[in-house]
């Protein structure tokens, strides 16, 4: 098809707006405008009585973080923890980033009290496969479980104040001891995601499995 | 005459000149455009294609998830000056994958409004770092207008599993991490059967 063929066409405007009159157009636009000024001001002065009656908020409590809780992420920054996948892929996770952050409680209402409280984040990160996992613990008042996220795609909560889900288990030849195991939110087993996450307080993920059985296991 | 009067007629020759100067649009040629429609429409996902298995090149596995398409048609879209219409239509689907941060939305338009009204539009994105392509097969020319990306045509490609006959292969030039796609292979009426990163890991269909 040559290019004139496609040249500018017009296009069918059903609406009769156009249709009218210049002077009717414009007399509506103007009717218009005017509407939505009026409009405007009444928002305008709605808000601005609204505001004037907001109290200030008020902080009611601030939750620190124990030392015992950021134990429970035992990650130093920089450090490389050497995986296996279960078809014998091996690659390091490392650790990109350690952090404290304050966050506070969500308000719902104008005037309402809030909470701040400090969370702990770790970051782990390997290039093939590509994972981002982020760890967070909280204070006990705000959260009593450790979440961990695997690109976003799955979550995980583990209640590591808990008594561990196993004394001890060997993955490839190395024996662990109180190993805690936290399955995903999800349950759609036709789509292959992370499915639980083996744990330890003292070595941090020890094996990811995904719902096609497929392991990423700890490789010390 | 006086000087208002001749201002005024010079105005009015000026309009009439100018107003038979110009040429008249082009009628739509409604054969090219038939032709142009059934040619891009072939790109669309066919029905039976729903979530499918993804391997990469160390065997790792996650699900490419088929998320929702979108199809829209309007009637009588463009008008020439000879009384013909035409239509345009927009079919877009939305993958992500299960276990790596990556989404693609594949866009398939046909608009007779403009030269470059048919197109395949492909959009990647990692959500985790951010990091996004774009890039444009243009139906009527068979050719991409982007300089951020290469398309080529392939008649034939073989995969690990199956060979597919039509796959527009999209090779995007700049990168701004490891993880950045590279390039991604889209099959006539399969979708998207490959796709590698900048970190050289390559993933198929299965």
């Amino acid at each position: 098809m040559d290019r004139h063929s496609f040249c500018t066409f017009t296009l069918i405007r059903r609406k009769t707006f156009f249709r009218r009159p210049l002077a009717k157009q414009i007399k509506d636009f103007l009717l218009l405008k005017a509407e939505l000024m009026n409009r405007n001001l009444i928002i305008l002065t709605a808000f601005l009585l609204l505001s004037a009656c907001c109290k200030d908020t008020i902080e009611e409590d601030k939750f620190f973080l124990t030392d015992y809780d950021r134990a429970a992420i035992p990650y130093t920054l920089n450090q490389t923890i050497p995986f296996k996948h279960s078809n014998g892929f091996e690659f390091d996770l490392a650790v990109t980033g350690i952090d404290t952050q304050w966050e506070t409680t969500d308000t719902k209402h104008c005037g309402d009290s809030y909470s701040s409280f400090e969370i702990y984040k770790v970051e782990l990160k390997s290039i093939i496969p590509e994972l981002h996992i982020n760890i967070q613990v909280f204070p006990k008042e705000i959260n009593r479980h450790m979440n961990i996220s695997i690109n976003s795609n799955a979550g995980f909560g583990l209640n590591y104040a808990a008594q561990p889900d196993m004394d001890t288990l060997i993955l490839n030849g190395i024996e662990y001891y109180d190993v805690y195991q936290t399955d995903s939110f999800w349950s759609d087993s036709l789509t292959i995601r992370p499915m639980s996450i083996l744990y330890n307080k003292e070595i941090g993920i020890l094996q990811i499995t995904t719902t096609a059985n497929e392991t990423f296991t700890i490789d010390q | 005459m006086k000087p208002l009067q001749l201002t005024n007629k010079l105005a009015m020759a000026t309009l009439v000149l100018l107003a038979c100067s110009c040429d008249p649009d082009p009628c739509l040629d409604l054969y090219a455009l038939d032709q142009l429609t059934a040619e891009t429409q072939e790109w669309f996902l066919d029905e039976s294609v729903g979530n499918q298995i993804l391997t990469d090149k160390n065997g790792i596995s996650q699900t490419l998830i088929l998320g929702q398409t979108y199809a829209n048609s309007h009637d009588n879209s463009v008008e020439d000056a000879c009384g013909n219409t035409y239509g345009s239509f927009d079919f877009s689907i939305h993958y992500h994958t299960s276990i790596s941060p990556l989404t693609f939305m594949v866009d398939i338009r046909g608009d007779a409004i403009t030269e470059n009204g048919f197109y395949l539009k492909i959009d990647t994105r990692n959500l985790q770092t951010g990091d996004h392509n774009v890039a444009t097969y243009y139906f009527a020319t068979r050719s991409s207008q982007d300089n951020n990306a290469t398309i080529t045509y392939l008649d034939n490609f073989q995969t690990l599993a199956w060979e597919y006959q039509d796959v527009l292969q999209i090779t995007f030039h700049h990168s701004s991490s490891v993880n950045s796609v590279k390039s991604v292979y889209y099959a006539k009426s399969y979708g998207i059967i490959k796709f590698s990163q900048e970190n050289g890991n390559e993933f198929e269909v299965m």
